[in-house]
């Protein structure tokens, strides 16, 4: 699937866009929208057909939404119930923003292209010695194409990590972030009894969902309870933290949203536990039952505790992953830093990387929320265009310093989650040794221990040894779990592990598309005459 | 009246059988609302249905109209889709198991 397949082929002529973002979550609506306002020609992109992001998918789900076919400019609508979050509660401020940023794309601001995968991305072999052209390469509607830009902005998001446990391919388990989206864009229960496990504050606002009763008068869906892996003092620090913070707007923010699902999960009846671990998902063909256990201090199980729970759905998520392997192609330098969730692009302080013209927003800059995501991407959106010649230095300087005391209020807060909520260490005594590690291509751990210990203590080295990541997701997901898993055989740090290595295409393309290219189609030009005529 | 602004419901055929789908809908909604939760099987027999729901993962891989391994969660449903999941008509592979 990836190979032999070489990067992208430089553009034919000139620059098919000033600013390319990749996303359309709250990073890259934002990122668009202020590239826009700048007088840019800007394309947003998105494997997605309709954009939002996880964050805003309530705001972009609608009856009126076309999605058919390519380059059309989406049409939203107010969310059902007026809330994005379910429930009835109240909007937040970066879903307020958010969804105004939505109106922007409907109104025509940018080249909106949904159903776009960008497969590759790369400095322009031979670029002219002053433009400094990015050229990606694009996979959408059955065709590739290859497109060239002035800027690119990552904005693509995160994805969830997991704590594998056997069972957990069973039909019936899925991400807490695939319920919750299940229910904002579509209005689905995963099941009718419905149990939630992991770690981290984003369990909440997908239980309160879950658990709020359907106008529609659907069957009721139970939420049979929550399971927090981390124990009470994680949770009594992040309170107090925000309550350190209350005199900031976004803390106040984050606190009353809290409180809100706390309140609500409590009028639900929905029971909310910690230091629990799920063992393992059980049925025949599909989840039956979940074994859940009490963890000590480190996580691990305790003995003795073990008892098992009928449910027919089952949502999992241990926090999120930053999405960066576009930015790992291309060469940006990175490191890895556990508090924004891995491995990270390093940047300037314009959010640039060290790959000139390649910008990153959002969690694909580190974990740290919509706030942070919505602020990265208007930074990021006018260093580019300060770049491109269309915004002074001295603007750009005033642009970070006016939002630089909450965009640092933002990151602190990602970091204290993505710190007290990552897996505990002890959790690897759940994955036992005939838990299967890589999805796609069922290798259980048994198999990849036994590899460490004959030596294979990288990723790339499972990889060639036992075929871990060489299947369809190229490692997404069994990525962060095998170099915690290395890490804890060996008594090194993740990061020791390395990371897989990637090649174009970053996610499957057909082969008949890649030997078939298009050629690239410029974008189209829609500032107002003024604007482009300059 | 199916098809009409008053009903803009479609259908589309999943192993053959018709299933009611709604604009804006993806392939893994359209199957979970019929009740459909295994979307293929693997090499060696298991069940796998949605799983990250974001386009990340690849398990919930379906063929579409001719077209092999699409991801059921990031594909919207278009009126008529010919939709193989193998799971609706055959159940699993003869001689593999069902469980985990």
């Amino acid at each position: 699937m990836n190979a032999g397949v070489a990067g992208p082929l430089p553009a034919p002529q000139g620059p098919s866009t000033d600013v390319l973002v990749v996303g359309a979550g709250p990073a890259g609506l934002a990122a668009a929208v202020a590239a826009a306002d700048a007088g840019l020609r800007v394309m947003l992109l998105d494997e997605s057909p309709v954009a939002g992001g996880q964050y805003l998918a309530a705001y972009s789900a609608a009856a009126g939404e076309h999605l058919d076919s390519s380059h059309q400019h989406l049409s939203t609508s107010q969310p059902s119930g007026g809330s994005g979050n379910g429930a009835g509660l109240s909007p937040t401020r970066a879903e307020r923003f958010g969804h105004a940023l939505l109106g922007r794309l409907s109104a025509g601001a940018v080249d909106w292209r949904p159903g776009t995968l960008v497969w590759s991305l790369g400095a322009e072999a031979d670029p002219a010695p002053a433009c400094g052209l990015l050229s990606v390469a694009i996979y959408a509607h059955g065709a590739t194409e290859h497109l060239s830009a002035g800027a690119v902005i990552l904005a693509a998001g995160a994805r969830e990590g997991f704590v594998p446990f056997p069972g957990w391919t069973l039909p019936g388990v899925m991400s807490a972030g695939a319920a919750q989206l299940l229910a904002k864009r579509h209005g689905l229960k995963p099941g009718r009894r419905v149990l939630i496990a992991g770690s981290g504050p984003l369990l909440l606002p997908v239980a309160v969902r879950l658990a709020t009763p359907d106008g529609a008068g659907a069957p009721g869906t139970r939420v049979v309870g929550v399971l927090e892996a981390a124990h009470l003092p994680a949770w009594l620090r992040c309170g107090a933290s925000l309550l350190a913070g209350v005199a900031a707007a976004a803390d106040r923010d984050r606190l009353g949203e809290a409180v809100r699902y706390l309140a609500a999960l409590a009028r639900a009846r929905v029971p909310y536990r910690f230091g629990r671990a799920v063992t393992a998902a059980l049925g025949d063909g599909r989840l039956e039952a979940v074994t859940v256990a009490r963890t000590d201090a480190l996580g691990r199980p305790i003995p003795g505790t073990a008892e098992t729970i009928p449910a027919d759905a089952l949502c999992i998520g241990f926090g999120l992953v930053p999405n960066v392997e576009l930015a790992q192609l291309a060469g940006a330098a990175s490191l890895f830093d556990p508090a924004r969730g891995g491995w990270v692009p390093e940047t300037d302080a314009f959010l640039e990387t060290s790959v000139p013209g390649l910008f990153v927003a959002g969690e694909t800059a580190g974990v740290a929320g919509a706030e942070a995501a919505l602020s990265q991407g208007r930074l990021a959106a006018l260093a580019a265009a300060c770049r491109l010649g269309r915004v002074s230095q001295a603007d750009l300087q005033r642009e970070r310093d006016g939002s630089a005391r909450e965009r640092a209020a933002a990151l602190r807060f990602g970091a204290l989650i993505n710190t007290l909520f990552a897996p505990p260490s002890g959790c690897q005594a759940v994955i036992t040794d005939d838990t299967l590690v890589c999805r796609c291509e069922e290798v259980a751990a048994g198999e990849v221990r036994a590899a460490i210990a004959a030596g294979a203590v990288t990723l790339d080295a499972l990889k060639t040894r036992t075929r871990v990541g060489q299947g369809p997701c190229q490692g997404r997901t069994c990525g962060p779990i095998l170099a915690r898993l290395i890490a804890a055989e060996m008594g090194t740090a993740p990061e020791a592990a390395g990371r897989f290595g990637v090649r174009p295409p970053v996610k499957p393309v057909p082969f008949a598309a890649l030997a078939s290219t298009v050629p690239a189609s410029p974008a189209r030009d829609l500032r107002p005459a003024r604007e482009a005529g300059r | 009246m199916p098809g009409t602004p008053s009903d803009p419901t479609f259908a589309i055929y999943v192993d053959g059988q018709a299933i009611p789908a709604r604009p804006g809908q993806t392939l893994a909604a359209v199957l979970l609302a019929a009740g459909c939760q295994t979307f293929r099987y693997t090499r060696s027999g298991k069940p796998r249905g949605i799983f990250c729901g974001m386009g990340a993962c690849f398990d919930c891989l379906v063929t579409v109209d001719g077209l092999a391994d699409q991801r059921a969660c990031m594909t919207p449903a278009q009126p008529g889709m010919q939709v193989q999941t193998g799971t609706l008509a055959g159940g699993p592979p003869a001689g593999a198991g069902g469980g985990a």
